[in-house]
């Protein structure tokens, strides 16, 4: 099984493309958002790190402190086509980053409002290694029972 | 990962699990598909009773419902599913309430930042 799995959102802002699309790239913006989106998922929201190198090929490393340790979110930007599009990878496991499947775009289009930004997380091979693995882990639950 | 343990639908899942009536339910199933009658067939408890076992399995994600003409089967929803399902929902919730506190972040006026004006020069 090869399919991509797809999350898929949709927000509308009555800000321009261009300060939603930066508030990707600007740390100081992120560290904001990020911990007050953290905070809403009833997390700490306790930033540690917004590592940002805003080119492509470059870096990012965000990370936040929480009961079970330090989260940290990592990845590379492939795209930047500033204000319309952001494709960078996403990754928060060695695993996650051996298996390089989970890809986020991010595209803004302008409304006579402000913008809308699409954002769609892709992930797909990392599947076909788990699928057999969790049917065989419901197969040995059930025979327990 | 880490953050996996806020789902609903995690809980719902193990509410389903939790209860020895249901796991019964998922042990037959587990040898394929059957009408809700036989399933029911196999329990000394009224058919209301099984059906209501049934429904918190489905609202656990771990069985799936058919219906053909006038008959309910019924059968276990592979694991895959159910997980591709909480990642789907996990990271719809993750990035869209990231969006949400971006479009809150803006309209409450964030200060234009110097590294903005640099990165259009550069």
């Amino acid at each position: 099984m090869t399919d991509l799995v797809e999350a898929r959102v949709e927000q509308t802002f009555s800000k321009p493309a261009t300060a939603v699309f930066d508030a990707w790239l600007r740390p100081e913006s992120v560290r904001l958002w990020l911990s007050a989106s953290l905070k809403g998922m009833g997390l700490p929201g306790d930033i540690r790190r917004v590592e940002i190198d805003a080119r492509v090929g470059g870096r990012f490393t965000w990370s936040d402190m929480r009961e079970a340790g330090e989260a940290v979110h990592w990845g590379t930007y492939l795209e930047i086509e500033r204000p319309h599009k952001l494709v960078f990878t996403w990754f928060t496991s060695a695993e996650d980053e051996a298996e390089n499947t989970s890809v986020v775009t991010l595209a803004i289009t302008e409304t006579d409002t402000g913008c809308v930004a699409t954002l769609c997380h892709r992930m797909n091979a990392a599947w076909a290694e788990y699928i057999p693995q969790t049917e065989r882990g419901w197969g040995a639950m059930l025979a327990q029972l | 990962m880490l953050y996996r343990h806020n789902s609903d639908e995690l809980d719902n899942t193990l509410l389903a699990l939790a209860d020895p009536t249901r796991r019964e339910i998922l042990a037959h199933l587990s040898r394929g598909e059957a009408r809700v009658t036989e399933v029911a067939s196999h329990f000394p408890i009224s058919l209301n009773a099984v059906s209501k076992h049934i429904r918190l399995l489905e609202r656990g994600r771990l069985i799936q419902r058919r219906i053909q003409g006038r008959d309910h089967f019924l059968c276990l929803r592979p694991v895959a599913i159910v997980a591709i399902q909480e990642w789907l929902t996990h990271q719809q919730h993750f990035w869209q309430v990231n969006l949400a506190a971006i479009a809150d972040l803006l309209d409450a006026g964030i200060p234009p930042s110097p590294h903005t004006s640099k990165r259009k020069k550069s």
